[in-house]
Order: C-alpha cells, then sequence, then structure tokens
C-alpha cells in the first residue's frame, strides 16, 4: 500500500453497533442480543381515511440490527404481488420486479426473523429458493405466479412477527 | 482538528470479527421508497438519506501480509455504487471504535471493482463510479500492522465530486478460520454416497423431491482428495439458508468452473446447515462446515477456498468470490494424473 500524505487528526466518533446495510433504513441504536426481544417497534400513528378507525402500527422496526421502516418492508412485500402478477403473462419482467423490489429486503427479513422465530426464517428462506429457482429452470409463468404468491404469504407471515401487517396480493 | 464519525458494521453479538457483507448490503438497491423520513440521529454524513454510505464486506480481516479487504458502497436512494475506483484510507482506533486518531492515515489503498459473477456487466462507461442495480464492492489489498478497531474512509468520484463514507472495523491477531499457508482440515465431508445423507445436508436446495443440483461437487470428501495429493477448490456455503445474498451466485460461479477445470483440481461443495432449523449451532451445522468455518456463536458464509496438492490452502476468498479472481490460480494449475 502507498504511504499517504500527511492529515490533520481525525476524530471517530463512537456508534454503536447500527446498521450500516445498503439502503437500510438506518439510525444508531444500541446493540441488540439475539433473543426475541430484539422486535422493537417505533410506533406512530399511521393516516388514517376519515371513515377509518384510527389505528397505530409501528413506523419502523428493528430486525437483524438495523431499524426498518414499515414503508419499506411493505413495498418488499408489494413487489412479490407485482412481480406474481407480471409472471403470467411476461416471467422476465416478474425476475426483474422480483430482484429489485423483494430479493434484497427478504434476505434482511429472514435474517431478523432468524433471530426470534428460525423455523419461519427458514420457511420464508425456503419459499424464496423455490422462487429463485423457478427462474434459474425458467418455469412456466403460472408456476412462478404461484410460487410467489406463496412467498407473500410466508413474507406476510413473517413480518407479522414484527407486528408489520401487509395486504394479502389481490386475486387474479 | 477534523471531525471523522465512523459507524461500526452491524454486528451479531459476540462476534469478534467483522459482519457478513450479506448483512451490510442486504438492503443495497433493494428498497424502492427513495422519499423515507430516516428519523436518524446520527449527524455523520454516513447515514442521511441521498448520501454516500458503506460498509465492511470482509470477515475475519488478521493481523498479517496483505491479503483481500472489500467495500460495499451505495446511496440509499440511488442504489449501489459501482466501477471506477474507490480510495480506501485506513486509521487505526484501537480498542474501540470511539476515540482520535492523529496523523496520516496508517494506510492507503485503490479499491478497485468486484463485478459479482451471475449480473449483468454494465455495458457504458465504467472508468469512473456509477449507480447500479446490480451489487458489487470495492476490494484491495490490504495490511493490517495491529489488532484492533480500525476506520476505513473511502472516496468515491460521483455525483459530480469526490463521495465519502466511513466505518469502522475489527482486525484480529490471526485469522480464525484457515487462511493462506495453513494446512487444510482433512474433512469427511457429505458426499453423493454418503450412507443416510440427506439431501438438503449435502446441498439446502435439495430435498427428497428436489436432486442435488450440483452433484459434481458432492463426488468425494476433501479428506479423500488431499490423501491423493489433489488441488481443491473448496466452497462452504448454504443456497438456500443464505443471508448474505451471495452463497448462490459463488456455488454456481464455483460450478461453473468445474465444469471446465475438473480435470485440474477437485472441486468441493460443502454445505453449511445439515439442519437449519435445529435450535443450537451445534446441531444445526454439518460438521465439516464447524470444522472449517465455526469459530463463535455463529457463522459467516460463504467462503471458497483454493488448496493446493500439499494440502496447503493457498487462497482464500471470503464472502465474495469471483470467476475472474478464482480462474487465474485454476489456469496455473498442471493437468492431474490419474
Amino acid at each position: 500500500m502507498a504511504r499517504p500524505n500527511p492529515l490533520a487528526a481525525v476524530t471517530f466518533a463512537a456508534l454503536a453497533i447500527v446498521a450500516a446495510g445498503c439502503g437500510s433504513d438506518d439510525q444508531p441504536e444500541a446493540a441488540t442480543s439475539t433473543t426475541a426481544a430484539q422486535v422493537t417497534t417505533t410506533t406512530a400513528a399511521e393516516t388514517t381515511t376519515s371513515t377509518a378507525p384510527t389505528t397505530t402500527a409501528p413506523a419502523s422496526v428493528t430486525m437483524a440490527g438495523q431499524t426498518v421502516t414499515t414503508a419499506r418492508l411493505r413495498a418488499i412485500a408489494a413487489g412479490l404481488c407485482e412481480a406474481a402478477q407480471q409472471a403470467g403473462t411476461d416471467v422476465s419482467a416478474a425476475k426483474h420486479t422480483f430482484n429489485t423490489k423483494s430479493h434484497d429486503g427478504l434476505h434482511l427479513i429472514a435474517r431478523g426473523l432468524q433471530d426470534i422465530d428460525r423455523p419461519a426464517s427458514a420457511t420464508l428462506l425456503e419459499a424464496k429458493q423455490k422462487v429463485e429457482g423457478d427462474f434459474s429452470n425458467a418455469a412456466a409463468g403460472e408456476q412462478v405466479a404461484t410460487d410467489l404468491r406463496t412467498l407473500s404469504e410466508v413474507t406476510k407471515s413473517g413480518l407479522a412477527r414484527f407486528n408489520v401487517s401487509v395486504d394479502a396480493c389481490p386475486a387474479t | 482538528m477534523r471531525s471523522h464519525p465512523f459507524r461500526t458494521a452491524p454486528m451479531r453479538a459476540g462476534l469478534a470479527v467483522v459482519v457478513a457483507a450479506g448483512l451490510m448490503l442486504s438492503g443495497c438497491g433493494g428498497g424502492d421508497d427513495k422519499n423515507e423520513a430516516k428519523g436518524s440521529a446520527d449527524t455523520s454524513t454516513t447515514t442521511a438519506a441521498n448520501t454516500v454510505q458503506g460498509s465492511v464486506a470482509s470477515y475475519d480481516l488478521a493481523v498479517g501480509p496483505p491479503s483481500r479487504f472489500m467495500f460495499g458502497m451505495y446511496n440509499e436512494g440511488k442504489g449501489a455504487i459501482g466501477y471506477g475506483t474507490a480510495e480506501f484510507k485506513f486509521f487505526f482506533l484501537g480498542a474501540s471504535c470511539s476515540g482520535t486518531a492523529t496523523g496520516p492515515p496508517a494506510a492507503t489503498a485503490t479499491g478497485r471493482y468486484l463485478h459479482l459473477d451471475g449480473g449483468t456487466p454494465h455495458t457504458g462507461d465504467t472508468s469512473k463510479p456509477i449507480y447500479l442495480e446490480q451489487k458489487g464492492v470495492y476490494a484491495a489489498d490490504v495490511a493490517f500492522d495491529k489488532p484492533g478497531n480500525w476506520g476505513i474512509a473511502a472516496t468515491v468520484d460521483i455525483d459530480g465530486g469526490p463521495k465519502e463514507a466511513k466505518s469502522c472495523f475489527k482486525v484480529g491477531e490471526k485469522h480464525l478460520v484457515p487462511a493462506v499457508g495453513d494446512a487444510a482440515i482433512p474433512s469427511q465431508n457429505l458426499t453423493m454416497t454418503t450412507p443416510g445423507a440427506p439431501p438438503e445436508a449435502i446441498d439446502s436446495r435439495a430435498s427428497a423431491q428436489t436432486p442435488v443440483p450440483d452433484p459434481e461437487l458432492h463426488q468425494t470428501t476433501l479428506a479423500q482428495a488431499l490423501a491423493e495429493k489433489r488441488p481443491v477448490v473448496l466452497v462452504i456455503s448454504t443456497p438456500t439458508y443464505c443471508v448474505s445474498q451471495f452463497c448462490g451466485p459463488v456455488t454456481d460461479t464455483v460450478a461453473d468452473l468445474a465444469k471446465t477445470y475438473s480435470d485440474r483440481a477437485r472441486f468441493i461443495h460443502i454445505e453449511v446447515f445439515k439442519n437449519y432449523k435445529a435450535t443450537t449451532l451445534q446441531d444445526q451445522l454439518n460438521d465439516a462446515a464447524r470444522e472449517w468455518i465455526a469459530r463463535g456463536p455463529d457463522v459467516q458464509e460463504p467462503w471458497v477456498f483454493v488448496i493446493g496438492a500439499d494440502g496447503k490452502v493457498t487462497a482464500r476468498f471470503d464472502n465474495i468470490a469471483t470467476r475472474a479472481e478464482i480462474e487465474p490460480l485454476l489456469q496455473k494449475l498442471p493437468k492431474m494424473k490419474g
């Protein structure tokens, strides 16, 4: 390695274990242990319609050491529904949607579940692997759509462990 | 005095080494919520939305000769950063990520972009960093001369000028996982012919209904290959239960290389888990995986090891291993006899 030019004194601020994860909705937070107590939520009143009852839901949750907004988790889940919708007619588009909107987030959710419900993490990763296998093996669109919907349901169940509710995919 | 707040990589409790980039990269370009409020109390430049951030992608860093150091960079609102180069500055921080480091960086290096196998390479100008959907990392060979906490400040030229991301990571006194020069462990890994071996313990993608996808990687034990004095390319990964995102692509890379270079080395895949759902690490891991990579309360994967005919590790790739890195090593090997 080359030796650098002199630099002024550099101060390194302490930041506890934080989520440096790419694209995470991260913020500094205390280290989390690998226990069920890891599921923490930040509640904030969600905007509701004037006719709907006012509900509270977590604005963000901590999973796998990262603080993730509920909106992002819902976007991950919505990506699966979008991909399932596309798969019937365009598997390539479905694959692109899956990879760009949901894939990475599923890894994060699986890691979060790993700490509180390992079997649920396994179920999620297995369902995800099924979809990826479909894409690798050029499965028929109908099969891909079915497996994406299954993955969507598993994801929905997994997110419920973090008190995050997501809509089921609309019926085709 | 210039302030450089460094953030640590996310770490599993009890881990003494930098965590998997998989976790750290787990959100790269994955979200589309570009306008979300972040609500971060962190005032460092590395945490706000629409700024360049970065994470250490290396495992098991230790004092010693230069070895590959990887750093993933991204902008939460714009995606992963790739291509061109990144300039690395390293600062020794001591016992913790807190405190003050004075003077120049302990070392510098230029990170080259490692394009991950399996994605579509960018077809435009790749001489400068750009935003990508496809993830990759910047890598450089770096030597660390003392154990403890280190800081990295990485700079890329993007969005019209230099942008810096920082992180803190640990360097151990010694590697915990077998490293270059160490004797390979003669593991009795599961193979296609191991009596009673569940398919999913041979490869997590397999099951009673789904055959092992790469049977050519499960033909021999490491112990047998070493006894025969064969060079070996060993991948330890769990394609299904991978939280780092890279197990599948890395395993595929090794499987692809096996098709071309099976006359130069034995290619072996050790699945990490025999029972992912078990409650203890002891019960979760395959024995061979435990022998190679279990060094604490958790495991990091994937890994690729290249082992010489003399039974010693000649190259080690943590987390990410590309064809471009492994293939030249295989090309140097003579064809095997017998």
